[in-house]
């Protein structure tokens, strides 16, 4: 597995994060490696000063690798939490002499590719459900049941236009076009995470507008 | 206070100390340990003991053998290289060569048995079924002990560790078997029973390796 490091232009302090307890302005060190080791090995003896600066100081570093993953997004900062929590359990794994940063981003890559694959099988089911619930209200044949297929695809469409343009693209090219990932990501410039995410809240957009349509509110 | 700063704090104040991991290579000594321990155990309770002078009559079971036993120790070393994140991935080659020979191995005495015997060479015989089931039988509580020794590799590296775990508890157990099977066994029943019975664990570990990681669970410290 390929463990996707981002670049690092600015690393918190590791001393100014032991006298304030708060990441300071950012910096770039080639430090930090050595400083995350060291902070890490303290935590495991059990000094929890150390741990909650190892914590703060690692912090941003996993959610650069985790917009890598899932492009800008809410799923960002749950991947952060994940990652914490997984750290948190298995930190007898870290190895004295070794390097923190490929422990940590072994980590943080395999949990946002699980939440990737989470995501993606969230999102295809509640695509098939959509369709299946329209197929199974409008799918009867005959005159009637045409007029009303050419009516639900005018609502969809018209719901899809009302979509915000990233939206728009990801839904009109994954589910529309039938592009893949790859190609849709060519076609747009935008990453694969980052489709994924905008196809994901176009479908949840789309299941909104249409129960509104669908059941319009009483006055 | 965000979400992930309340986090901190929490995590931070239930920062207990922890037992670091030992190297892969002591983990695995202790691995054998276990496993020799519990394949002297099936050998010696078995009704003729461990046969060891016919193994010794040909050169080619003595080759077989030991090429089952350097997979099983090889994959055992992979299991607690792949399993620690940050240590090189390739490690779950390692085996590759060992496991390589014993097929080649096997293969050769297949070949041989050909131009011995002829055709009867490749006859079944479902007598050596009992082989596929003392290897089953055997492996998969000592894969499930490898598996517990690193069930942090759950959140981790899942599928390669559950391969190689497996791998390497069916690579002993079909060695151990080798030693108290009856002898005149051809070399294709060899291939059928005992690569096909440490094959097929392998594969279901590595397809059902989440389920078995999920199982098992992976949090040692909280």
């Amino acid at each position: 597995m390929a463990v996707i490091l981002p670049f690092r232009r600015n690393a918190p302090s590791v001393a100014h994060m032991a006298e304030t307890g708060r990441p300071p302005p950012v910096r770039d060190t080639a430090n930090d490696d050595a400083d995350w080791a060291a902070l890490m090995l303290r935590a495991q003896d059990g000094d929890k000063i150390a741990y909650r600066s190892l914590l703060l100081a690692i912090t941003p570093y996993v959610r650069a690798i985790a917009r890598r993953y899932l492009g800008a997004g809410e799923d960002v900062e749950d991947a952060l939490q994940e990652v914490l929590m997984v750290l948190h359990g298995i930190r007898h794994t870290f190895e004295r002499g070794r390097p923190f940063k490929p422990w940590l981003g072994t980590i943080a890559s395999r949990r946002c590719i699980d939440l990737l694959r989470r995501r993606t099988h969230r999102a295809r089911h509640e695509f098939a459900d959509v369709v299946d619930a329209d197929d199974h209200v409008h799918g009867g044949p005959g005159p009637e049941g045409s007029l009303m297929r050419e009516q639900d695809a005018r609502r969809v469409r018209s719901a899809v236009d009302d979509l915000p343009p990233r939206q728009r693209d990801a839904i009109s090219m994954l589910r529309l076009q039938e592009l893949s990932l790859n190609e849709a990501s060519a076609h747009s410039r935008q990453t694969v995470g980052a489709l994924k995410v905008a196809c994901h809240r176009a479908i949840g957009s789309l299941q909104r507008t249409l129960a509104r349509k669908k059941d319009p509110p009483h006055d | 206070m965000t979400d992930t700063a309340r986090m901190i704090e929490q995590l931070s104040a239930r920062a207990a100390p922890v037992r670091r991991l030992s190297s892969p290579l002591l983990r695995t000594l202790a691995w054998l340990s276990a496993a020799l321990l519990v394949t002297a155990v099936i050998v010696m309770t078995h009704a003729g003991g461990a046969d060891w002078a016919r193994l010794m009559e040909s050169p080619d079971a003595i080759r077989e053998w030991l090429a089952s036993l350097l997979t099983g120790v090889l994959a055992g070393y992979a299991v607690f290289q792949v399993s620690v994140p940050g240590r090189d991935p390739r490690w779950a080659w390692l085996p590759a060569p060992a496991a390589l020979l014993w097929l080649a191995s096997v293969g050769l005495g297949c070949m041989n048995d050909v131009a011995r015997d002829g055709l009867s060479a490749l006859a079944f015989h479902a007598g050596p079924m009992e082989c596929l089931r003392a290897i089953s039988l055997t492996s998969i509580p000592l894969g499930l002990v490898l598996l517990l020794m690193v069930r942090h590799a759950g959140v981790v590296r899942p599928r390669p560790t559950a391969l190689l775990a497996m791998l390497s508890a069916a690579a002993l157990s079909s060695s151990a078997v080798s030693l108290i099977h009856e002898g005149g066994e051809s070399s294709l029943m060899v291939l059928l029973w005992h690569i096909g019975a440490v094959l097929v664990l392998s594969l279901v570990s590595w397809l059902f390796a989440r389920q078995m990681f999920g199982w098992i669970g992976y949090s040692r410290y909280a």
